[in-house]
């Protein structure tokens, strides 16, 4: 105990002592934070969009004006036809077209469906989709409105009104969901990248053929590299969540406590899997590949942007394996969800066993003799 | 005491060491005398447990390297030829930790490094990495021998190490030695030869003979002869030597060129009369005592052409 305490006091003396690295782990980090929030927002707002008005009536303009109204999207242009709506698209000039038919109000007068195209810039799939539901929204809006102006007794005719509510995040507000999966690229960077690099590091320097020759057990030295990393990582975390909480006024619905016992265990898993790609690599280009590697692999298959439901099955079992999908499910469901001990108890024993299993990987992946 | 039986390694193609054997005797300093890439470092690193023998074996006060590497390692100090400090950390920091993951205190065994620390400690609060080479490799020293070893390994200790701190390094090692203290060092430097118990010529991982520094030049039967040529004629006259059917030896020593005859039965004049003949000038011609380097070269000639 009092070797692993005494590695852990050189390793303290060797961070702070280099100025430029205490920079990189405090500050950058929480500005990257801070910056990214605005950067990663699918929110979809500023819809540029043109008209093809071939009905050219009163109901057609009150449709026109109507999408114009909308926070959400801005008339840009009216074209004269469909081809002139086109060139405006593939120049990126609107994202939308809206074409009104020749007919439309005519159609709608004699009870016929009317139809109205929408032609959607589709390169981002995810905006698309939103785009097509908001525009339906409206456009169903306006629909009933008609209606009731025309026939104002069927007012409460019995006509199935939906009403939606998003609940933990009820204003679908983009930073609420990206916030904690920001905190877990935050940490995760410290873990992995910090860990692996420190280890290799002496290894290059020739410290670890001295260090061999010492009494000092693997178990020990690995220790003694994972605890300043492991009390960094988690003070790292809840300046994160103090910046949320203060900045963005990000909920925090569910225990803190419980959070970071999560995020400790957590902490132990990812270091240890930093130590262990420390241990195998025998220079830093090396260990960076490993590392980079496996971060891209974990965070996309993690399910920050993307629900984890909609990945084909065969992520959700790699998922397994993935520390990162550990974490970015349990903040959300603690922190948005308030979710308690009992609903994240198969995470966190399935995350207990992974980070002891990554321990003694690390642990025996380091070799005292070459 | 270490003793090494049959010790062999490869590293893929080469082979660093070839059935070595030998022993030392407790409270011996003994020498490891060779050339660069003879085997001396892969020979240091199986003796301390970091890398293991592809056959044979070796024990360091009775305990296997391959086996009880564990209790080797707390009994061993061993000092590598690459310096392995941490260079961010501060003199008296570095020292600091190798006392501590030992389990002592620097005072305790202050004594041992007394002598060579108190020069360290107008640098006391200098990170390792700015040191210079000397500095380095005394700090290096004190590290090791801080949990007061039983036996120390000197990997190349003065390589890379100005003359007055070399001295002052030796002056150190005789001393540790005279309080009783195992020591295993190697040198690619014949002149540290001499300040050895006992050395070893190791050379192409082939030991080529142990002895005592006065045994070497004892036992070394051949007269040699010191000859001084103008700088202008020294490698004519090295060429025109090692022609002669009379020459056994003959290279540059110093500044001088020292020859040995193939027969002891031999006067220095037939040597003049042969260089003046070759065109060559000539200052001196004296019969000079061996010394070890000159054992050295000698084991390693005969060697080769046992060879061929």
């Amino acid at each position: 105990m009092r070797t692993i305490f005494y590695i852990v006091q050189k390793e303290f003396i060797q961070i702070f002592r280099d100025k430029a690295l205490l920079t990189l782990i405090l500050v950058v980090p929480l500005a990257q934070l801070i910056a990214l929030i605005y950067a990663v927002n699918l929110e979809v707002k500023n819809i540029d969009f043109t008209v093809v008005d071939y009905d050219n009536t009163q109901i057609s303009a009150e449709l026109t004006s109507v999408f114009d109204a909308s926070p959400i999207f801005t008339l840009i242009d009216y074209s004269h036809s469909i081809e002139e709506g086109h060139d405006l698209l593939t120049h990126g000039d609107v994202d939308m077209i809206v074409v009104i038919p020749d007919g439309f109000t005519k159609d709608l007068e004699t009870g016929n469906s009317p139809e109205i195209q929408l032609l959607i810039d589709a390169i981002n799939g995810t905006s698309a989709f939103l785009i097509n539901n908001y525009a339906r929204y409206i456009i169903g809006d306006f629909n009933q409105d008609i209606v009731i102006r025309r026939y104002p007794e069927t007012q409460n005719s019995g006509a199935i009104d939906m009403t939606y509510s998003y609940w933990y995040n009820p204003n679908l507000d983009y930073k609420v969901f990206m916030f904690p999966g920001l905190l877990v690229i935050l940490i995760s960077l410290i873990g992995l990248f910090l860990a692996a690099l420190n280890f290799v590091k002496e290894k290059e320097m020739g410290n670890v053929a001295q260090i061999n020759v010492t009494a000092i057990k693997k178990y020990q030295f690995v220790s003694g590299k994972l605890i300043p990393f492991w009390i960094i990582g988690i003070a790292e975390f809840c300046l994160g969540l103090l910046v949320g909480k203060i900045m963005f006024h990000i909920p925090m619905l569910g225990s803190i406590w419980l959070l970071l016992l999560y995020v400790a265990v957590y902490l132990i898993c990812i270091l240890s899997f930093g130590l262990f790609l420390g241990a195998i690599s025998h220079s830093q280009q090396q260990v960076m590949f490993f590392t980079f590697f496996f971060f891209l692999t974990f965070l996309i298959l993690s399910g920050i942007f993307t629900p984890l439901e909609t990945m084909p099955a065969w992520v959700q079992y790699v998922n397994y394996l993935n520390p990162f999908a550990y974490l970015m499910k349990v903040i959300r469901m603690i922190l948005l969800k308030g979710s308690g001990f009992t609903d994240i108890l198969k995470d966190f024993v399935l995350l207990v066993v992974y980070g002891v299993m990554m321990f003694i990987v690390a642990v025996k992946s380091y070799r005292k003799t070459a | 005491m270490i003793r090494v039986d049959d010790i062999s390694k490869s590293y893929k193609t080469v082979k660093a060491l070839k059935d070595i054997s030998f022993s030392v005797d407790n409270g011996e300093l003994f020498g490891i005398i060779g050339p660069d890439g003879g085997g001396k470092t892969t020979l240091m690193r199986i003796l301390v447990s970091l890398i293991l023998p592809d056959s044979g074996h070796a024990l360091v006060h009775g305990l296997d390297t391959v086996k009880d590497y564990r209790k080797i390692r707390e009994i061993i100090g061993y000092m590598p030829g690459k310096f392995s400090l941490y260079t961010d950390l501060t003199v008296m920091e570095n020292l600091d930790f190798y006392a501590k993951v030992f389990g002592v205190s620097i005072k305790q065994n202050y004594q041992l490094i007394a002598d060579v620390f108190d020069q360290l400690m107008p640098f006391k609060n200098r990170r390792a990495g700015h040191l210079s080479g000397g500095m380095k490799q005394k700090l290096a020293l004190c590290c090791a021998l801080i949990h007061k070893p039983e036996i120390l390994f000197l990997d190349e200790p003065t390589t890379g190490v100005d003359a007055v701190s070399r001295k002052e390094f030796w002056d150190m090692i005789f001393k540790l030695r005279s309080d009783g203290m195992t020591i295993l060092a190697s040198t690619p430097y014949m002149d540290e030869a001499g300040r050895c118990d006992r050395v070893a010529f190791l050379q192409n991982g082939e030991i080529m003979g142990i002895n005592s520094p006065d045994g070497m030049v004892d036992g070394f039967m051949r007269d040699v002869y010191a000859v001084k040529v103008p700088i202008h004629d020294v490698n004519r006259t090295i060429k025109a030597l090692k022609k002669w059917d009379k020459t056994h030896l003959a290279y540059l020593f110093g500044d001088s060129i020292h020859w040995t005859p193939i027969s002891n039965d031999f006067h220095k004049d037939v040597l003049l009369q042969y260089i003046l003949s070759c065109g060559c000038e000539c200052i001196s011609i004296d019969l000079v005592p061996a010394n070890i380097e000159d054992c050295y070269i000698h084991l390693s000639f005969e060697r080769d052409s046992a060879y061929e």
